[in-house]
C-alpha cells in the first residue's frame, strides 16, 4: 500500500514538474506580437521612425512593431478601417483627428492615459489640445512644428534696413517689404520681401494674429468673417497688391526647389517657414545658414501666433492589438524616444521635455521654432473643418485676383462654410 | 444584317416545339462558359459597385460609419444649393466642348497625312502615336514646364512671333484653355483608329471618282468622309466619355485653380468623397454624371442615323 502511495506522489510530482517546465516552455517560446505601424514619411523623417521603431524592439521582447511605410495614407487607413483591417497603430496629421474621431474611427485612449497616468501637460498644450473631441483623447502628439519669419541678412543691409532689427508688426512687415523688392526697367519684379500667400500659410494663421478665429467656442458658427478676418484679408490683398498678383506669378515661375529655392538664391528675402525646411537649408545653403540667416518670431499683427503642425500616433478602431500598440505609443512619446526621432527628423519632439533638452534645443537654428510654440494655435478639432477651410481658400483666392472685396470674398465663404457646419453638427446630434 | 441572321440561325432552326436541340443547348453553354470571365468581373467589379453606389447616392454616408437614409436630399442640394457643382459642370462642357471637335479634327488630319506614301511614314506615325502612351502624370508634369509664363516653351515661340503670352495655368481665363491644347498634344491616339479606317476604303471608290473628275477635296468630302463616318462617330462618342471625366491634368497641375476656373467634374467629385468623405454627396454626383453621359451617347446615336454609313448597312 505505501509503495503505491509513494508511487502516487512520485507521479503527482512528477507531473506538477511537467506542468510547470511546459507552463515555462509555453511562455518562453510565446512568439511575441506583430503589431504593424503606417506611416508616410520618407527621407530623413523616415530614417527617425525607423530609429524609433528599431530602438522600441530591442527594448522588450513581447511586441514587435513592423513600419510600413504608405503613401496616401489617409484613403488607406480609411479603406482598412472601414473592411475592419486596420493597422495597430498609425502617424497620422493630427490635424485629421477631429475627421476621424468623429466617424468612430479612432479608440478613445483615456482608459490607457488614466490607467499609466501619463501627463497631458508634459506634452505642448496645443499639440495636446488638438488630440482632443468632445472630451476625448483620441491621439497621442508625437512631434510638431512651428513657423517663424526667416529673412536674409545680406538683403537687409543691401536694403539698408538693419539686420539685427527683424520686423515686428505687420506694419513694419510692409515696410520692409517695401524697401526689399526690386524691379527691373520693364518693372517685373526680380526680388521681393514677405508674400504672404506663399509658403502654404493659410489666412487662418493671419486670422490669430488679429485676435480671430475660425469657430465660436462650441463651434456652431464660423466667425472668420468677423472684423479680425477681414482685416487679416485686407492686409493680404494690400501686400499682394503692392507686388501685383500677375507680377508674383512669373517670378514665381522662375522658382525652384533646393539648389535653386528662391529664398537661397535671394529672390525672396523674407518668408515664413516651418523646421522641416532646416536640413534642405543645411544642406543646398550652406553659406546662407553660415553667414546670412536671420530667424525671428512671425510678426504680430495685434497678437503674436503661429500654427502647431505636426503627427500624432493613434490606434484605429478595431485594431487587433490595441494593448500593443499602446505599449509603442507610450516607448515613442518617451524622453529618449522624443530625442531620438527630433534628432534625426530635425523636428520639434512633442514632449516639452525632450523639446527643451539641450540635445535637442541646443541646436540654435531649431530654437526659435521650439521658442515659439509658446504662442502656438492649433486648428479647430472639427470633422467639417477640412471643407470649411476649402471655402477659406477660395475667398483669398476670389479677393487676390481683384473678382470680390475682402469683405465680400469672406461673406461668401462664410456663408457656404456655415451650410457645411449646420449639416456636419445636426448630422453629429443625431 | 444579314450577318445577324447567320449568328442566330442554327438555334432558331433547330428549335422545334418542344425548345431548342441539343445542340443548341451546348452551344449556349459554351457561349455563356466564354465569357463567364467577364460576366463575373462585370457584375463583380462594376455593375455591383454601380448599384451599390446608387443606394448609397441616397444616404448620407462616409465609409467609416453606417449610412443614412435621406431620400434624394443629396439630389436636392446638388442642384438647388451647390455653386461649386454648376462651377464644374460648366468647366468640363466647357473642357469637352472644345477639345473633343478639335481632337477629332486633330485626328482626322494627321491621319491624312500620315496616310501618304512617303518615306519614312512609319516612323513619324510612331512619333505621333507616342504621347498617347505617356502616363497621365508624367505629361501632366512636362506640360507645366511648357506653359511656364516665364521660361516655357509656349510663352517662348509667341515672343518670338510679339506676342506676349498669358499666365495660362495661372490665369483663370486662360487655364482651361491651356489644359484644351495639352490634350491635343494627344491626338496620336485616335489617328491610329482613323489610319486603320482609312485603310478600309476601297481604292476603286477613288478611281471611279477620279474618273468622274473630281478633285482632292471633292474626294474627300464625298469618298473618304463618308467612308470614315462610322470612325468619326466612334471618336466622338468616346471622346465625349473619356472628356467628361477629364481628372488627373487639373489634379496634377492646378488642383482645380485659379479661382475654381479648372475645377472639373470628375475632381470635384474626388475632393467631397476623399478629402471631406461626403460618399453618398459624391455617389449622388457620379450618378448625375452616368446620366448626362448616357443622354449624350444615346442622343449621338440617334443623330447618327442620319449622318453615319455603314458598309453593307441596306438602310439606304
Amino acid at each position: 500500500m505505501r509503495q503505491v502511495l509513494r508511487l502516487l506522489a512520485l507521479a503527482l510530482c512528477l507531473s506538477l514538474l511537467a506542468t510547470i517546465t511546459t507552463a515555462q516552455a509555453a511562455v518562453a517560446s510565446r512568439a511575441p506580437v506583430e503589431i504593424a505601424l503606417w506611416h508616410d514619411w520618407t527621407g530623413e523623417g523616415g530614417d527617425g521612425v525607423v530609429a524609433v521603431v528599431d530602438a522600441f524592439n530591442k527594448s522588450q521582447s513581447n511586441i514587435v512593431v513592423k513600419a510600413t511605410v504608405t503613401p496616401d495614407l489617409g484613403t488607406k487607413l480609411l479603406a482598412s478601417v472601414a473592411g475592419r483591417v486596420p493597422p495597430d497603430v498609425v502617424l497620422f496629421d493630427r490635424y485629421m483627428t477631429g475627421q476621424y474621431a468623429s466617424r468612430d474611427a479612432l479608440t478613445p485612449l483615456d482608459t490607457y492615459i488614466a490607467r499609466d497616468k501619463m501627463d497631458p501637460g508634459a506634452f505642448f498644450e496645443a499639440c495636446w489640445n488638438e488630440t482632443v473631441y468632445r472630451g476625448k483623447v483620441y491621439s497621442i502628439p508625437f512631434e510638431t512644428n512651428s513657423r517663424v519669419l526667416m529673412y536674409n541678412k545680406r538683403l537687409f543691409k543691401e536694403a539698408g534696413l538693419d539686420p539685427s532689427k527683424p520686423p515686428e508688426t505687420w506694419d513694419d512687415l510692409v515696410r520692409y517689404s517695401h524697401a526689399l523688392t526690386k524691379r527691373d526697367e520693364k518693372g517685373r519684379l526680380v526680388q521681393v520681401g514677405f508674400v504672404p500667400i506663399w509658403n502654404g500659410v493659410s489666412l487662418v494663421h493671419y486670422l490669430w494674429q488679429c485676435g480671430g478665429d475660425a469657430f465660436n467656442a462650441d463651434a456652431t458658427r464660423v466667425t472668420f468673417n468677423g472684423p479680425e478676418g477681414v482685416e487679416a484679408l485686407e492686409w493680404v490683398v494690400s501686400l499682394v497688391n503692392y507686388y501685383g498678383y500677375d507680377n508674383l506669378v512669373s517670378l514665381a515661375a522662375g522658382f525652384g526647389s533646393h539648389l535653386s529655392d528662391p529664398f537661397y538664391t535671394g529672390k525672396v528675402a523674407m518668408k515664413s517657414e516651418g523646421c522641416w525646411m532646416l536640413s534642405d537649408m543645411r544642406r543646398y545653403a550652406p553659406n546662407l545658414v553660415a553667414n546670412d540667416l536671420g530667424v525671428a518670431p512671425l510678426p504680430r499683427g495685434k497678437v503674436r501666433a503661429t500654427i502647431a503642425g505636426g503627427f500624432s500616433l493613434v490606434i484605429p478602431k478595431g485594431a487587433a492589438h490595441s494593448d500593443a500598440a499602446w505599449e509603442f505609443i507610450k516607448f515613442a512619446v518617451s524622453k529618449d524616444a522624443q530625442i531620438l526621432f527630433a534628432r534625426k527628423a530635425g523636428t520639434i519632439p512633442a514632449l516639452k521635455a525632450a523639446a527643451l533638452d539641450p540635445q535637442v534645443a541646443g541646436d540654435p537654428l531649431l530654437k526659435p521654432f521650439i521658442d515659439a510654440m509658446e504662442h502656438a494655435r492649433y486648428r479647430p478639432v472639427h470633422p467639417a473643418f477640412p471643407e470649411v477651410e476649402s471655402y477659406i481658400y477660395q475667398a483669398v483666392d476670389k479677393a487676390v485676383h481683384g473678382e470680390m472685396s475682402p469683405e465680400a470674398a469672406l461673406e461668401w465663404a462664410a456663408g457656404r462654410a456655415q451650410k457645411v457646419l449646420d449639416r456636419y453638427n445636426r448630422h453629429l446630434r443625431r | 444584317m444579314t450577318r445577324e441572321i447567320d449568328c442566330t440561325s442554327p438555334g432558331k432552326a433547330d428549335s422545334g416545339r418542344r425548345g431548342l436541340s441539343r445542340n443548341a443547348v451546348r452551344e449556349a453553354r459554351d457561349f455563356y462558359l466564354c465569357i463567364l470571365p467577364w460576366l463575373v468581373g462585370f457584375s463583380g467589379l462594376t455593375l455591383g459597385p454601380m448599384l451599390v453606389s446608387f443606394y448609397y447616392s441616397l444616404c448620407e454616408y462616409n465609409i467609416l460609419q453606417p449610412p443614412t437614409w435621406v431620400g434624394l436630399a443629396n439630389y436636392v442640394s446638388i442642384f438647388t444649393d451647390d455653386p461649386l457643382f454648376w462651377t464644374a459642370l460648366y468647366n468640363t462642357a466647357y473642357y469637352t466642348f472644345f477639345s473633343v471637335p478639335l481632337g477629332v479634327a486633330g485626328s482626322l488630319a494627321l491621319a491624312l497625312l500620315l496616310n501618304q506614301a512617303v518615306r519614312g511614314v512609319r516612323v513619324f506615325r510612331t512619333i505621333f502615336y507616342m504621347p498617347s502612351i505617356m502616363p497621365a502624370v508624367a505629361s501632366s508634369i512636362l506640360w507645366i514646364w511648357l506653359f511656364n509664363p516665364q521660361y516655357g516653351l509656349v510663352n517662348r515661340a509667341l515672343s518670338l512671333v510679339g506676342i506676349k503670352g498669358p499666365l495660362w495655368l495661372a490665369d483663370p481665363v486662360w487655364s482651361k484653355p491651356a489644359l484644351i491644347l495639352m490634350g491635343l498634344w494627344g491626338v496620336g491616339g485616335g489617328t491610329v483608329i482613323f489610319l486603320a479606317g482609312l485603310q478600309g476604303v476601297p481604292r476603286h471608290l477613288y478611281e471611279a471618282a477620279v474618273v468622274d473628275g473630281a478633285t482632292t477635296w471633292q474626294q474627300f468630302l464625298h469618298v473618304t468622309l463618308p467612308m470614315l463616318s462610322p470612325t468619326v462617330f466612334f471618336s466622338f462618342v468616346m471622346g465625349i466619355i473619356g472628356s467628361f471625366q477629364v481628372f488627373t491634368q487639373s489634379y496634377v497641375m492646378t488642383q482645380g485653380g485659379p479661382l475654381n476656373s479648372t475645377l472639373f467634374y470628375v475632381l470635384y467629385l474626388y475632393r467631397v468623397a476623399f478629402e471631406f468623405f461626403q460618399m453618398g454627396y459624391a455617389s449622388a454626383l457620379a450618378w448625375i454624371l452616368f446620366v448626362i453621359l448616357v443622354t449624350f451617347t444615346g442622343l449621338q446615336l440617334r443623330l447618327s442615323r442620319r449622318w453615319v454609313y455603314y458598309e453593307g448597312d441596306l438602310r439606304r
